[in-house]
């Protein structure tokens, strides 16, 4: 017995050092970029490369707000991917459901193909995107950036996939109770996949909030660029310094980092608490 | 008799009706912005165009001609195929492993939890940014500390022979926080009773992990496998920041090469698109073949 006491102690001891090597691991960059933002550029660029340097500045920050419309890139990004992010918890969870639960004819051949559209990749497709949506008159505007995102293959995928492990008994008693489908849907099963659709919302704002390419591509007017594409084309045109760029890459996380402290508490609960523990 | 089965055609009919009707909003979306656009670029394969659209030259399979004699194709096809295993495989087994590790309820556990998803958080552009700048053999700490502790200094990025190695791993450290957590939910759905049923049985850590964790989280499981190998087969951000392709092409993707015909250079849009298309067949011949393999072993699972 004490043996195996012992045994299990030197287990966890491993595990928990194991966990605090990967810590060590994922957050020594983020360390790093973060005291170098405040780095004159001569410090930054260095050898020997030192982590700590004897003068610290805030002009690399002060930059930003020269030459950004910082608050405007941040205004767009949060209604671009909330917005997205809310059209794709309701239709890729009623989607999902549908094919986890539901019997119509096709359902196979209909789940490959979307399956197959997520194999699409968007660089192939990104033309024809750009002429529908120059035809449907919505280039610049913010229908026009989430109307095409609103729902997607990956969120419909994830959703069925949690759909299909919940017990089967649950709907059918609902069922004989008299409830209607969209009501089974919506009373029973949905606060049952809580975990999953807060997974998906988080998934898909990060998905938007650093997207490149597609804002990029369907916003022209600078008061209606994205984050990631102001960014992009202000680091573009800055290559040279890495202080600014260092301080512009912190500032586009920060509010996406703020976010998932907050939402972490629903995350990390949501994790622990899925609804069917037996 | 003829009554109830009349009902039960009947129930069958509202059914099927209710379920388009979920499925509606999606369906219509998906035809639109994916299917349509995808026939188009099918159909401008096989046309000589501009990205501009303009001067249209019917020229039948030229470019898919083109394509299988161009070596560099075939190498870029070969960085891809390297790419997409060992990062599929990295990060799924990396990520199982650390959900196992803390899917318990600790402080610490919580606290990792939280910590190793900050990367997914990040943008791919500010990752890359990052890693090239830590990872530079003249100014990054990286190479340096390897360097002090006695071997040869690494060009990681710079050198041919690594470099598609690094962006493997730069992509499992910015991403096996996002299959951690999927997994972690699937692991937090499995009731505890299997496990103390388990315990009583006298089945060892091991053996629970094996015989109750996997079949139990087999869609999630499959569902990351299945979704990170479609999402390296188009790697491109990460080799676009960090690389460019080079050096010597070593980092050169599909994607990538897409891109640099289609959208900057000589922009033949039509030889990009028949490119396209190529690697759109290849994408789904492996993952049909791979979901085929995964979904029957699912079906033996939960019947």
């Amino acid at each position: 017995m004490y043996k195996n006491m012992k045994q299990m102690k030197t287990g966890t001891v491993v595990k928990y050092m194991f966990l605090l090597l990967i810590c060590i691991l994922v957050l020594f960059p983020f360390f790093w970029v973060v005291i170098s933002s405040f780095k004159f550029e001569r410090d930054i660029v260095t050898y020997p490369p030192t982590v700590f340097a004897k003068n610290y500045t805030l002009v690399n920050y002060r930059r930003i707000l020269d030459y950004l419309p910082i608050f405007t890139y941040i205004k767009n990004t949060v209604i671009f991917a909330v917005g997205v992010g809310i059209c794709n918890v309701i239709f890729d969870s009623m989607t999902g459901y549908a094919f986890a639960r539901m019997n119509f004819r096709g359902k196979n051949i209909l789940f490959t193909i979307i399956l197959v559209t997520m194999m699409v990749p968007f660089q192939i497709i990104m033309t024809p995107i750009y002429m529908e949506v120059y035809a449907l008159g919505m280039l610049d505007t913010y229908i026009g950036l989430i109307l095409p995102k609103i729902t997607s293959a990956y969120g419909i995928y994830m959703m069925r996939s949690f759909f299909t492990s919940l017990p089967k008994e649950l709907e059918e008693a609902a069922r004989i109770d008299g409830l209607s489908e969209i009501k089974i849907f919506y009373k029973i099963m949905l606060p049952l996949c809580r975990p999953a659709t807060v997974t998906l919302f988080v998934f898909t704002l990060m998905g938007c909030w650093n997207d490149l390419l597609y804002p990029m591509m369907l916003t022209s007017k600078s008061e209606m660029r994205t984050l990631s594409a102001g960014v992009a084309m202000f680091v573009g045109q800055n290559v040279v310094e890495y202080g600014p760029s260092l301080a512009i890459a912190i500032v586009s996380m920060l509010p996406l980092l703020i976010l998932f402290f907050f939402a972490q508490k629903y995350f990390v609960e949501g994790v622990a608490v899925t609804g069917l523990k037996d | 008799m003829v009554s109830s089965k009349k009902r039960l055609g009947n129930y069958r009919k509202r059914s099927e009706r209710t379920a388009f009707l979920f499925m509606l909003p999606s369906l219509s979306v998906l035809f639109i912005f994916v299917f349509i656009p995808l026939v188009s670029s099918f159909i401008l394969g096989v046309f000589d165009v501009n990205i501009f659209l303009t001067n249209f030259n019917f020229v039948g399979l030229k470019h898919f001609q083109n394509i299988f004699a161009d070596e560099r194709v075939w190498n870029a096809f070969k960085n891809t195929f390297i790419f997409t295993f060992a990062e599929a495989g990295l990060q799924v087994s990396f990520g199982f492993l650390v959900a196992c590790l803390i899917s318990g309820n600790t402080f610490f556990q919580r606290a990792a939890r939280s910590i190793y998803f900050i990367p997914v958080v990040c943008s791919m552009t500010s990752v890359g940014l990052i890693g090239m700048m830590i990872l530079d053999p003249n100014i990054g700490s990286i190479p340096y500390l390897i360097a002090s502790l006695g071997f040869d200094k690494p060009m990681m990025l710079k050198d041919p022979k690594t470099a598609l190695f690094i962006i493997v791993l730069i992509t499992v450290w910015k991403n096996f926080g996002q299959t951690m957590i999927i997994l972690a939910a699937g692991l937090a759905g499995i009731g505890r009773n299997y496990y103390e049923a388990a315990q009583i049985d006298g089945a060892s850590k091991l053996q629970q992990t094996r015989f109750i964790t996997v079949p139990l989280i087999w869609p999630s499981l499959s569902f990351c496998f299945v979704t990170n190998l479609i999402g390296s087969f188009q790697v491109f951000d990460i080799a676009f920041v960090a690389t460019k392709g080079g050096p010597l092409f070593s980092t050169e993707t599909v994607v990538q090469l897409i891109y640099a015909r289609g959208f900057s250079g000589d922009m033949n849009l039509g030889y990009a698109s028949a490119l396209a298309v190529v690697l759109l067949v290849v994408i789904v011949v492996f993952t049909m073949t791979l979901y085929g393999l995964l979904n029957r072993q699912e079906r033996k699972m939960f019947g």
